[in-house]
């Protein structure tokens, strides 16, 4: 708890911001009193008492699409996040403590992810596959995002296992496994979750930008679809800027409060980096 | 993304081609993807968009990217030539979307004895380089299909016996007393344009449905003076032939601005840039109830346009619980069709009637609304009823009903192309409403190659196509290739029509009733029987009405369009050619 009176202000307000999104994305859902697909009024309606937030091309309330599209974009961004980190730190981990021939290998295949552009990658991948599930895609989203990881995973390995007591706990026999989950992770960890929230919210916006394209999750409300359709639509030219600002404005909100959370996190889990600095 | 909303050009007659025919087009391709197409290379000059107003007319929505060639044998020839733009190539007859009738353009008239038809070609007809225009260019035209399977009049001699010209003036065309498909003739007539044979004589076989032709000659009022990326420019040719018979243009240009997408081109529109748009403009009233823009469509009350085309929800009849006409028929009362009609086309369409026949325009005097109103509508009770009693099924714990064998009625995937704005919304809408009425429908857009492919091999649930336009054939045209199953091979190979295999006893001997009929009376109780066929068994359902093109016009710097008040022809770019452009008049500045 001390750690987190040392955070900046700026900080608390952003995972405030961020955990009141999730929190309507979690109980929204729920709570909504129709479903995000129902037609319920004319197409178009302007925000009043009625609709909160209005209705899209169909009629529908864009306020419950909203809560629905936020939890379709959290699961997807937490699945691609998890498997995004997951895969990264193996691979990085792998590579970095085992070195020689296996570290050529990995990093040789994380390089030449890093250099096909990840989007044209998600593009193909999206219009090869047949389902357009929503899990389908966030385990897609995770598949490409994952080489970063990989790289610094591996760098700081490959330092950290040069240290005396992984020395030691090499000379006392421990096993690889032991060495890398109880000698070399927890030093990582800082590291991990600052990583997972990167790969967090970098899947939120590739999801966007993958329904913007047309090839969101079919049958479901993401932030993207709703883009997507307030474009196909023209409801910008139209002038129902309920339908393209409601979806713009909560994907900066998450994306921006998970960037704030992320560049302050390294304070709490480094504070021997601020007191060296502090020293000086 | 371009192509949303903007189907296909209209009025295409490859729409109706036998399988046989397209199996060789595609050998064709295969041999002549390595010949040359000769250096017809136009030069390539910008226009100065803005300028002269008053003498240029300035249009935009039939043309998708960069105009690649000019040729009518072709399949991607670019406005003018594509959409049946009569500026610069004429056809014989040209079809009035108003009446149905097949007016004189090059012809004079078209004369029916028996199983001859004798068109006679106006006096003076002549190309644009001056030669004459004769009935010895007019069976040319025809006869080029002998030299090139690929031409999309390739199957004539399916129906037509001969073709001669007894003199300049006069083509006389014998029907295969087998087959004698009058309608079909009208339809090849008035949407084959007529080339001159002193300059098609000169392309070899091959190269017939590939050169480029980017310095078209042809017998109409316009010529291309220049094209590029971002538009193709139309010079008047002052000595056209026609200008006595059927007017003289009045803008000296037309120019066809091509954008990127229907957002930038509607926005230009809005702006006044732009005096014709035939891109999908959702709410187009509000560019005049709201913001008081010179804006019109044919009508000013909804829906605002002609509608010309029927959307239709084709099921595969063969597979799965929908092969049961009694389930298809549940699903047709488990669509909300006001609601499509009202959001999905933003108002432009009525909700669709339980027909297929257009209830307004050329096919109007063929509707039969008692019929129509005796078939389905939205009313989620009846599919209720249907399932219930009639199939036996019970509603499972999640709303959605399970057939007596243990089968659930879905999910069904309901698919259509990716970027078809008003399809996509029309299909959601189905989804929703079908499943709520204990149906599972989910949505599927792709590609449209991967959905035309699933069509046709009938790999499919079913699928928002488009089924036959408006032609001088329809609704002959339109009930053959839903229920017509003669010649169209099982699932798995590709079908070019009757896409869901749907099978009828009655259906051929109605169909040649129909098309054989002596008068517009005999002909309609023909399609109102098949009508009826359809409204019990469901193979296809109309989900809205489309126009051919929309037509959205500015009157800022041009008046004179033809709208529902002054009709002198129909609201379109496509087979109008010079109806409209001799009509309008620049606003005095």
């Amino acid at each position: 708890m001390n750690r987190l009176r040392a955070l900046p202000p700026h900080c608390l307000a952003a995972a405030a911001v961020f955990l009141a999104i999730a929190a309507a994305g979690l109980v929204g859902p729920l709570a909504a009193p129709a479903g995000p697909g129902e037609l319920l009024g004319g197409p178009f309606t302007p925000p009043g008492a009625e609709y909160l937030l209005g209705t899209d091309h169909l009629g529908r309330s864009v306020a419950i699409q909203l809560v629905h599209g936020i939890r379709t974009s959290l699961y997807i961004g937490l699945l691609a996040g998890v498997t995004g980190t997951v895969v990264g730190v193996v691979v990085g981990t792998l590579a970095g403590y085992r070195g020689g021939l296996l570290d050529e290998i990995l990093m040789g295949f994380t390089n030449i992810m890093i250099t096909v552009p990840a989007i044209i990658v998600l593009l193909l991948l999206s219009i090869s596959l047949d389902t357009r599930s929503v899990t389908v895609m966030g385990l897609c989203i995770g598949a490409v995002s994952w080489p970063w990881t990989a790289r610094a995973v591996r760098s700081q390995i490959a330092s950290l296992r040069e240290r005396e007591h992984v020395d030691i706990a090499r000379l006392s026999g421990s096993g690889t496994w032991r060495i890398i989950t109880v000698e070399l992770l927890p030093y990582m960890m800082s590291y991990i979750v600052m990583a997972f929230v990167i790969q967090l919210y970098g899947a939120i916006l590739a999801e966007a930008a993958l329904s913007l394209l047309g090839l969101g999750p079919s049958g479901t409300p993401s932030l993207g679809v709703m883009l997507h359709w307030a474009i196909a639509w023209e409801s910008i030219r139209g002038g129902q800027w309920w339908v393209f600002l409601t979806p713009t404005v909560f994907i900066t909100a998450i994306t921006f409060s998970l960037l704030l959370v992320q560049s302050s996190l390294d304070s709490v889990f480094n504070p021997r980096l601020r007191a060296r600095k502090a020293a000086r | 993304m371009i192509d949303r909303s903007a189907r296909p050009s209209s009025g295409n007659p490859s729409r109706h081609l036998p399988s046989a025919f397209t199996a060789s087009r595609r050998t064709l391709l295969q041999t002549s993807a390595a010949v040359g197409t000769g250096g017809l290379l136009a030069a390539c000059t910008g226009t100065g968009g803005g300028e002269g107003r008053a003498t240029t007319l300035y249009t935009t929505g039939l043309q998708d990217g960069a105009p690649t060639n000019f040729n009518p044998l072709g399949w991607t020839a670019a406005w003018p030539v594509g959409n049946f733009a009569v500026y610069l190539y004429e056809t014989l007859l040209n079809f009035n979307l108003l009446t149905g009738e097949a007016e004189p353009f090059l012809a004079s008239g078209l004369e029916w004895a028996d199983n001859v038809g004798t068109a006679t070609l106006h006096e003076g007809t002549t190309w644009q380089d001056g030669t004459p225009l004769t009935s010895a260019d007019v069976v040319a035209t025809f006869r080029l299909a002998d030299r090139n399977p690929g031409i999309g009049y390739g199957d004539i001699w399916t129906y037509i016996e001969s073709i001669e010209a007894p003199d300049d003036r006069t083509v006389v065309f014998t029907l295969d007393p087998q087959s004698p498909q009058r309608l079909r003739l009208t339809d090849l007539l008035c949407f084959t344009y007529i080339l001159p044979a002193h300059v098609w004589d000169q392309v070899a076989d091959d190269a017939l449905t590939e050169d480029p032709n980017l310095e078209p000659l042809g017998s109409g009022p316009y010529k291309v003076a220049s094209h590029t990326h971002q538009d193709v420019t139309l010079e008047r040719h002052d000595d056209y032939w026609g200008n006595e018979v059927h007017g003289k243009p009045v803008p000296e240009k037309v120019v066809h601005a091509i954008y990127e997408g229907n957002d930038a081109a509607n926005l230009s529109f809005q702006n006044g840039d732009t005096d014709v748009s035939a891109h999908f403009l959702p709410r187009v009233n509000e560019l005049w109830e709201d913001r008081g823009l010179p804006v019109k469509t044919w009508d000013t009350a909804a829906p605002y346009h002609l509608p010309g085309s029927i959307p239709m929800l084709i099921i595969n009849t063969v597979e799965g619980p929908l092969a049961d006409a009694r389930v298809r028929r549940a699903l047709a009362h488990a669509i909300d069709y006001a609601k499509i009609a009202e959001s999905a086309m933003a108002g432009m369409s009525e909700p669709a009637h339980a027909s297929v026949i257009l209830p307004q325009g050329a096919e109007s005097v063929h509707f039969n609304a008692e019929a129509a109103a005796a078939g389905w509508s939205y009313d989620p009770a009846e599919t209720a009823r249907i399932l219930e009693e009639e199939v036996g099924a019970a509603k499972g714990g999640d709303g959605v009903y399970v057939l007596p064998d243990g089968t659930r009625l879905g999910p069904f995937v309901a698919a259509t192309p990716q970027g078809w704005t008003d399809w996509n919304a029309a299909l959601d809408i189905v989804a929703t409403t079908a499943t709520e009425a204990g149906i599972e429908v989910v949505t599927e857009f792709s590609d449209w190659s991967e959905v035309n492919d699933n069509l046709g091999n009938g790999a499919f649930d079913m699928v928002l196509w488009y089924v036959s336009d408006v032609a001088p054939s329809s609704p002959w045209s339109r009930i053959r290739d839903l229920l017509d199953d003669r010649d169209v091979p099982p699932a798995g190979e590709m079908a070019f029509w009757n896409f869901g295999r749907f099978h009828h006893d009655a259906v051929p001997a109605l169909l040649d009733e129909a098309a054989t009929a002596p008068d517009a009376e005999s002909a309609t109780a023909a399609y109102t029987q098949l009508d009826d066929i359809i409204r019990a068994e469901a193979p296809a359902i109309p989900l809205m009405y489309r126009p051919l093109e929309f037509f959205q016009f500015s009157e800022k710097n041009w008046t004179g369009f033809p709208t529902s008040e002054d009709p002198y022809c129909a609201p379109m770019q496509g087979m109008t050619g010079i109806q409209i452009l001799s009509k309008i008049k620049p606003v005095e500045q």
